[in-house]
């Protein structure tokens, strides 16, 4: 007589009570069941039914899913909300980090003269738009009271290499403080490379700071989108790409672009000149509704279903690569992969929740003031001053973190409690993008049936569901960009 | 034994031109890749193995095996050369770098993606005459040894594990050879590097003190010891005060706490051997 029961003495009773969840209708009969920790299932109408009216039977496929994603716990199972408890701890550990990223804008002075740039100035006036010395000793006192242990700092523009004894003044300091006070200091300019000397690129290898830089495109796009005296724009980033991966390290440089109308027929090219220059992935970015871009009606030039389209098309070229032994990712979605298969948030400033502004990241403007994104700060150059939070010549770090528009705005944006957000299945891997829903809509919330940051991102995360229910390779391929960091 | 490097059978180039510019020298990547973006196409090398009919437009060069297929290259866009190997050459891959002479007709085999020990010989010069050497010295110029040594290594497939450096002596080319350790570090920040050297230029301390300050986190510098005794290492290397000036590289490199691999080769007969160290 064996001392082992059969598997039958173990097997799930069918009584379960139901754990906090929603549901949204995907194409045809399937549905998609997420709760707050982004765990999720894909069931038909009538499983979704039984589901919810507690006749699920325990033989059912999905029973035993739901019962392990923590969708509905059995009658004695304790572990399943102490579980759901711990899963969101981790989604929101970095709340108490607070402010990570500082964005010191050293100066708004640039070489180039882009159509769709928010903020920058043509102009040989460093005394009008230039950070002086006392406001970034004083932005820098900022950065020292923030709680997080891991300091970054980002230096934007403008061209921040106009301005980079500022930076090295900046850099140092910031060093001796992350020294004595045990922390770790990351360190990134951001720039196009243009005005990059050798002298510039050994500072930045011998401090360890990371490069940032933009392209847009093949050649003739780049130059058209980023226009500067000598129209080389796309000629030197080139050969300074070369000399800054040779000196600083080829790890140690990522590119962003920046989608305009001329770009979206031409995203395979685009994808392709990336592939060409050795980067190992793209972040297929739609154009943000702020600045010059609204005024020289940039922004108005493509709608969200044009935007989609290009970062459809994209994406199916991007995985054909793959297909062709070519590794190579997209970063938009691979974040929003890491959301929909890990309980950690990437922490992506724009598409987390609470939303990111001020205490994700925050803003060190040229002439004192902190605004609470860089967005934020493209709108005040619109004369909107909605999101500044004061000024680091004349607020306490307490009058700037706990300014009630900052604090109220991550509030009603909180995406748990939003109107619409709150019962959308798709919550877990969105976010609050309260500064975007201002400035398109008039107020931080927004109307979401008519908001194109809904429209894009629900279509997009439909989109991916999509294409891994179709193709497992597909899915296997998003995991494994999901799992890299 | 695989062959390295000899003649190709022909080569062929684009416009029916004949006259190739003497010391025409090109690295190019090997790809078996009918697939590949067209932004890397232009640089990279089509491999056409024999009895292959359908080719991929778009490559800057093509390789062909034997001559079996009969391949019209003519329809082809953008081509500049097609290059005709034996069947010696037939074990290329993808990600292999091979050096084109087209004005001698030459191939040499620079890096093979799939080895684990890829070795790049920067130079042929050497302070030592070594008794058993394989490749004795040449007292010649070919500082472009290293030069494309530089290129190689912008070329090379990222991911590399290991990579060598030999010769000769590197080490003879002082600061540029430490220029081509910084960018191997720069382009390709996990190959561990390994440099097979006599050592006695790190006795000079400002020179083993700047090869310390690349601050690389795994290479590491292979120095041959022949005997304990100074007068029969020098003699086996055929130079004099060679011991003391290697002895007082390897403590230097030390100090400076830099990996360094003591080998005791095989001597030749008769010798006094290595019996503390």
């Amino acid at each position: 007589m064996s001392k082992f029961l059969p598997p039958e003495s173990f097997a799930a009773t069918g009584a379960y009570d139901l754990l906090p969840f929603n549901f949204t209708r995907l194409e045809g009969d399937s549905y998609l069941a997420t709760n707050m920790v982004g765990e999720s299932l894909i069931v038909d109408r009538s499983t979704l039914d039984d589901l919810v009216n507690k006749r699920l039977a325990p033989s059912h496929p999905s029973y035993t899913d739901a019962r392990a994603k923590h969708l509905i716990a059995e009658k004695g199972d304790k572990a399943s909300a102490e579980l759901l408890a711990l899963k969101t701890r981790t989604r929101y550990q970095r709340l108490q980090n607070f402010t990570n990223l500082h964005m010191f804008v050293t100066t708004l002075r640039c070489d180039h003269s882009c159509q769709y740039c928010q903020v920058s100035r043509q102009s040989e006036d460093k005394g009008a738009f230039d950070m002086t010395l006392e406001m970034a000793d004083k932005s820098l006192d900022m950065v020292f009271r923030s709680p997080s242990k891991a300091v970054k700092i980002e230096f934007q523009g403008g061209e921040p290499l106009l301005n980079f004894d500022l930076i090295r003044y900046i850099v140092s300091k910031a060093k001796v403080r992350a020294a004595a006070e045990g922390r770790d200091l990351e360190i990134v300019i951001a720039t196009t490379l243009s005005l990059a000397t050798t002298e510039i690129l050994e500072y930045c290898r011998d401090n360890h700071i990371l490069l940032s830089v933009s392209l847009d495109g093949p050649s003739d796009l780049h130059n058209k989108n980023r226009p500067r005296p000598g129209k080389d724009s796309y000629q030197r980033f080139v050969a300074n790409l070369q000399a800054a991966r040779e000196i600083v390290g080829y790890d140690r440089v990522s590119a962003l672009m920046t989608t305009t109308l001329a770009s979206l027929p031409r995203v395979r090219e685009i994808v392709d000149e990336y592939v060409g220059l050795g980067f190992e992935g793209i972040f297929l970015r739609a154009l943000s509704p702020y600045g010059f871009a609204v005024k020289t009606r940039v922004y108005a030039a493509y709608d969200t279903e044009q935007w989609l389209k290009f970062y459809k098309d994209g994406l199916q070229y991007i995985i054909e690569l793959n297909q062709a032994g070519i590794p190579f990712r997209e970063y938009y979605t691979t974040l929003i992969l890491q959301k929909m298969f890990t309980c950690a948030d990437p922490g992506f400033v724009d598409l987390m929740n609470p939303a990111g502004i001020g205490i994700a990241a925050v803003v060190f403007n040229y002439d004192g003031s902190v605004y609470a994104s860089d967005e934020s700060r493209m709108l005040a150059e619109m004369k909107d001053q909605t999101f500044r939070l004061g000024s680091v010549l004349e607020n306490t770090y307490e009058e700037i973190f706990l300014n009630e528009k900052l604090l109220s705005t991550l509030e009603e944006s909180f995406t748990l409690s939003a109107p619409m957000c709150s019962e959308c299945a798709f919550e877990p891997f969105c976010g609050a993008d309260p500064v975007f829903s201002h400035a398109v809509y008039g107020d931080v919330v927004g109307r979401k049936p008519a908001s194109d940051f809904c429209k894009r991102n629900m279509a997009i995360f439909r989109h991916l569901i999509q294409l891994m229910r179709e193709d497992r390779e597909v899915e296997a391929l998003f995991r494994r960009w999901s799992a890299l960091c | 034994m695989l062959k390295l490097g000899g003649k190709v059978i022909r080569i062929e180039v684009a416009g029916g031109a004949t006259e190739v510019p003497k010391g025409d020298r090109t690295l190019v990547v090997i790809s078996t890749n009918p697939r590949l973006p067209r932004s890397l196409r232009e640089r990279s090398a089509y491999l056409v193995r024999a009895g292959v009919t359908e080719i991929p437009s778009g490559f800057g060069h093509y390789l062909q095996i034997g001559e079996a297929a009969k391949i019209d290259f003519g329809e082809l866009e953008n081509w500049q050369r097609v290059t005709s190997l034996s069947d010696d050459f037939s074990y290329l891959e993808d990600g292999d770098i091979i050096r084109l002479n087209s004005a001698r007709g030459e191939i040499r085999v620079l890096y093979r993606k799939s080895s684990p020990h890829n070795t790049i010989m920067v130079t042929e010069q050497c302070q030592h005459y070594c008794l058993m050497c394989s490749q004795p010295p040449k007292e010649v110029d070919d500082s472009w040894l290293l030069d494309e040594a530089n290129e190689l290594i912008r070329i090379m497939p990222r991911g590399t594990g290991e990579l060598g450096f030999s010769g000769g002596e590197p080490t003879l080319f002082g600061e540029r050879f430490l220029e081509t350790l910084r960018l191997t570090k720069a382009l390709h920040p996990g190959t561990s590097i390994h440099i097979l050297s006599n050592g006695r230029l790190f006795a000079d301390r400002r020179f083993a003190a700047d090869y310390a300050q690349i601050r690389h986190p795994d290479m590491m510098v292979g120095i041959p010891i022949y005997s304990d005794d100074p007068a029969t290492h020098d003699y086996v290397v055929q130079a004099k005060g060679a011991f003391d000036e290697t002895l007082r590289g390897i403590l230097n490199l030390k100090e400076f706490g830099q990996k360094v691999e003591c080998k005791r080769p095989a001597v030749p007969p008769g010798s006094r051997e290595v019996s503390v160290l």
